[in-house]
């Protein structure tokens, strides 16, 4: 039972850490791209 | 449906086809005669055995595209396959260490689908090294594409090993028939297609990382040429 429980609890510890990073990643870019955009679109008004 | 809109959709897609196969995992299929329940750690081990074979297809795949065609798309195919392919292959390692301690008695034995499966998880770990530690980018892109052809040979290898070597693991499938109890079968490939939309959403995931990360270098670059 303990085996059973630290191996799907590694896996998707894994998995989720994985996710997790790569979603908070598109997150902050989406952002920056956001940022940088309305900077140029001022700067050329 | 715009573009969010899809990788939402296969976001949530991809959570229920994981939450169906751990029910399946847990409540429908048959505990092993031997094993007992420990055996249950076979279905994760199995779906993430099958996927990184996957994800390494496709960067062989899109790294020969890549290389006769020169479209970035290709590229960034590859980079994500390869990522991605490595995580999962992480944790074939990991889940396939904690099961072989119960059902061999040791944590790890240097047979031909371990030492092969370690060798396939370097040489991918190997490409990601190449990809980020060089410094000309279009070299990069070139040298990684006939890297990720040539380190593709291990996954035919690892595949093969337990056919062509003496070895300890088991041999799931035969060209004559599967060693597997049907219903245990059905929840493995149950749970490897939600492993598989798991994968397509990282992927679609990464893609996006990359194309957001080469759109803001872009219009640097242009402010740059500008100011």
């Amino acid at each position: 039972m303990n085996y059973l429980l630290a191996a799907y609890f590694a896996a998707w510890l894994i998995i989720f850490l994985y996710l997790t990073r790569l979603e908070g990643k598109v997150a902050s870019l989406k952002r920056d791209l956001d940022r940088i955009k309305g900077g140029v679109k001022g700067g050329e008004e | 449906m715009k573009r969010g809109q899809k990788l939402t959709a296969l976001r949530y897609i991809a959570i229920s086809s994981i939450l169906i196969s751990l029910y399946m995992i847990f409540f429908l299929a048959p505990t092993d005669r031997y094993l007992g329940i420990v055996q249950k750690i076979f279905y994760i081990h199995f779906a993430s055995a099958i996927i990184p074979y996957l994800a390494f297809l496709i960067v062989f795949l899109a790294s020969a595209f890549y290389l006769v065609k020169k479209e970035i798309f290709f590229d960034r195919l590859a980079l994500a396959s390869a990522e991605i392919g490595l995580m999962v292959d992480t944790v074939l390692l990991v889940t396939g260490t904690i099961f072989s301690k119960p059902t061999w008695g040791v944590w790890w034995v240097w047979e031909p689908r371990l030492t092969t499966s370690l060798i396939m998880w370097l040489l991918y770990f190997g490409y990601l090294m190449l990809r980020s530690l060089s410094e000309d980018r279009l070299k990069a892109k070139n040298l990684a594409a006939v890297y990720g052809i040539v380190a593709f040979v291990s996954v035919p290898i690892s595949f093969m090993s337990i056919r062509w070597w003496r070895s300890v693991h088991p041999i799931l499938i035969t060209p004559n028939k599967i060693n597997l109890d049907p219903s245990m079968w059905l929840v493995a490939l149950s749970t490897l297609a939600a492993f598989a939309l798991l994968f397509a959403y990282l992927l679609n995931l990464k893609m996006e990382i990359l194309l957001l990360e080469e759109e803001i270098a872009e219009i640097k670059e242009e402010m740059g040429d500008t100011q």
